[in-house]
């Protein structure tokens, strides 16, 4: 027997715009999940995940393709009888019932568990989710972090095979969204159900997934981990989308016999020998923020250390860092340094002069 | 001017308009009602309970005499206003969910429709009835063409063509309500309930059903009320067989010129309907409370 849980094949997928014409929202997906992983599809608006997610959970239809849950073909399978949960958006919690009742919602319909297995099931998942005592509340009594984790429980209970999560922490606030992401984490790793989890927050899913799957435009960008994907961007969608990064474009060639510059459209530098086999090619450096560094940390002997000489426009102090928006020529930067004590921030007031370093063997570039 | 002067003149329109024009009217119904009638109309400024003893069946006092005729007239009526309301709900949740479930557009233009009998006059609309249902009307005529009846059937005056005014006339107050409750049913919980393994019938029943109550509870109150009251139909479709409350109470005004009976009989329609109301109102806050 393999891993494979689910495995996605090929599945398309096309929408009627109410103005007359067809948005592709799936272009010929083909993505295999498996057993007790922890799955993040990662895109921004529009890009298809929550398609993707009810083309499974079988609130849409697939124009063509193949979606199999351990083999088996569920794309005829009615919604209500595929081994699959959903955290929806809003919760979606049933308002006229209680907690209690809306946890046990599944159990109650599907009729094959005892009044007192029920029970036992019941308390579990209440211990899992952490609200012992608030089962006779109904859900407006709830917080919105509370309500989460009933719509949570509500889900898993029925111990799916894959539970599909919806942007479901996009509507509580910051700190309660990096609890309920932990919380998340170590429900999955002990209810050993495979969770596909949608977001369009990449920091979200680079701290949670076992496996990200960026998406764009209907098709899948890049899958891999979440190093992988944040280290080793296939293309710029994903450099660009996945954490902050600074783009530079332009044109390798020689002028002298000796020397290989760089001609961007706001920026000419100097590129080390190794630079040669990109001779008269167009390419695309992504500098991350924190690829950046300042000269008194690290020597600059290496010919591959570059440096740049800007002028600051805003600095954002964060605490154990800062970051820099600066201006080299006509090209905005952004910057993240370490700062080790309050003197240096001076460094960085507006419209001082200061020279930053990168290593240009370590940073990506796109042909 | 503080806030709570300025409540008050802004309420003051409303409030008065309906201190004299409805507490008014009320207050000499009810006296009314335990005054004696006089002989040829009026009152006479005596203190008179028989007009209550009447209606419960003991006409002047007399304990012998027990003749319930206003009570089992009273019963009807209610019979009648019950059997409206179911008609009108099985008819109206049906098109109210599919309409629900219209795009907006179509959905404008449908509710529209539903609203439409309301731009003509009522009396009207019953005549047309009258025009459908009478033996030589276009029903009959209809039916004896296709060869289904010999003779044509008696359907007007009687108390199906009553209930089908009444329907008629009251299913756009059932529609409504039940429209607006069921319209405000958020789509994904519908969604959560298939995704918990609720098929459509057990969505339905759990989720849907509980949810649009209130439309329910207020369609079923706007239609029983006025079909409890109602003169006009069962005058005009049910001529002098099908006797509804509102016919007694219209006929001891205008015919007999029994004014203190037919108080008496309004008064007692309006505890009923308060005391409805207010079994109505305690089960919507129970309902508002989720909201």
């Amino acid at each position: 027997m393999t891993d494979t849980l689910i495995s996605i094949e090929n599945v398309c997928k096309t929408y009627d715009t109410p103005e007359g014409g067809k948005v592709n929202a799936l272009k010929n997906i083909s993505l295999n999940i498996n057993y007790n992983e922890f799955i993040t599809l990662l895109g921004p608006s529009g890009c298809g995940k929550t398609t993707l997610l009810k083309t499974i959970s079988g609130f849409e239809e697939l124009d063509s393709g193949d979606i199999k849950i351990e083999g088996q073909s569920i794309i005829d399978t009615p919604s209500y009888k595929r081994p699959v949960n959903t955290v929806f958006q809003n919760y979606a919690l049933f308002p006229h019932m209680s907690v209690k009742k809306n946890i046990t919602y599944g159990l109650d319909i599907n009729k094959s568990l005892n009044e007192s297995e029920k029970n036992k099931k019941f308390k579990y998942v209440l211990n899992l989710i952490g609200l012992e005592g608030f089962e006779n509340r109904m859900p407006n009594q709830l917080s919105g972090g509370q309500q989460q984790r009933v719509a949570l429980a509500r889900a898993i209970i029925n111990e799916p095979k894959i539970l599909l999560l919806d942007e479901p922490l996009s509507a509580l606030d910051k700190k309660l969204r990096s609890n309920m992401q932990i919380e998340l984490k170590n429900i999955q790793n002990q209810s050993g159900i495979s969770f596909i989890f949608v977001t369009h927050d990449q920091e979200e899913a680079l701290s949670m997934s076992d496996k990200i799957i960026v998406m764009n435009n209907g098709t899948i960008s890049q899958e891999g981990k979440p190093e992988e994907i944040y280290y080793q961007p296939k293309n710029k969608f994903t450099a660009d989308f996945i954490g902050e990064t600074n783009m530079i474009s332009g044109l390798v060639y020689k002028e002298s016999s000796e020397i290989i510059h760089f001609k961007g459209k706001d920026i000419t530098f100097e590129l080390p020998n190794s630079f040669h086999k990109y001779q008269n090619k167009n390419i695309t450096f992504s500098i991350r923020p924190e690829q950046f560094f300042i000269s008194d940390i690290i020597r600059n002997d290496s010919p591959n250390i570059l440096s740049f000489e800007v002028e600051v426009i805003q600095k954002l102090f964060f605490g154990s860092n800062i970051k820099i928006i600066c201006k080299l020529e006509n090209q905005i930067l952004h910057c993240l340094l370490k700062v080790l004590d309050q003197e240096t921030i001076k460094m960085f007031d507006k419209d001082k002069k200061l020279k930053i370093f990168f290593d240009v063997t370590k940073i990506k570039l796109f042909e | 001017m503080n806030n709570k002067r300025k409540l008050l003149f802004l309420l003051s329109p409303f409030t008065l308009y309906i201190s004299i024009f409805f507490l008014g009217p009320i207050l000499i119904l009810f006296v009314y009602s335990f005054l004696e009638p006089g002989l040829y109309g009026g009152v006479v400024w005596n203190f008179y309970h028989h007009n209550y003893g009447r209606i419960l069946g003991w006409a002047d006092g007399i304990i012998e005499e027990f003749n319930p005729v206003y009570f089992k007239i009273f019963l009807n009526s209610f019979r009648l206003a019950l059997i409206t309301v179911i008609i009108s709900l099985i008819i109206c949740y049906p098109t109210a969910l599919w309409i629900s479930r219209q795009k907006p557009k179509l959905k404008v233009f449908l509710l529209f429709l539903i609203t439409l009998p309301f731009f003509s006059s009522l009396v009207v609309r019953l005549f047309a009835w009258m025009l459908l249902l009478k033996p030589s009307g276009l029903i009959n005529q209809f039916l004896s063409y296709i060869g289904l009846i010999n003779s044509p059937l008696q359907m007007l005056f009687t108390e199906t063509a009553v209930l089908i005014g009444l329907v008629y006339i009251l299913i756009p107050f059932m529609f409504l309500p039940l429209y607006a409750s069921i319209e405000k049913i958020d789509n994904s919980l519908i969604h959560a309930s298939n995704d918990l393994g609720g098929n459509k019938i057990v969505t339905f029943l759990k989720i849907t059903l509980p949810l649009s109550f209130p439309g329910i509870l207020g369609g079923s109150i706007l239609v029983f009320i006025p079909s409890l009251g109602n003169f006009i139909v069962p005058d005009l479709l049910g001529g002098a067989k099908v006797m509804m409350i509102g016919n007694i109470i219209e006929q001891s005004f205008l015919t007999a010129r029994n004014w203190p009976f037919g108080a008496c009989l309004a008064i007692i329609l309006m505890i009923v309907v308060v005391v409805l109301l207010s079994f109505y109102v305690k089960a919507l806050s129970k309902y508002e409370k989720i909201y």
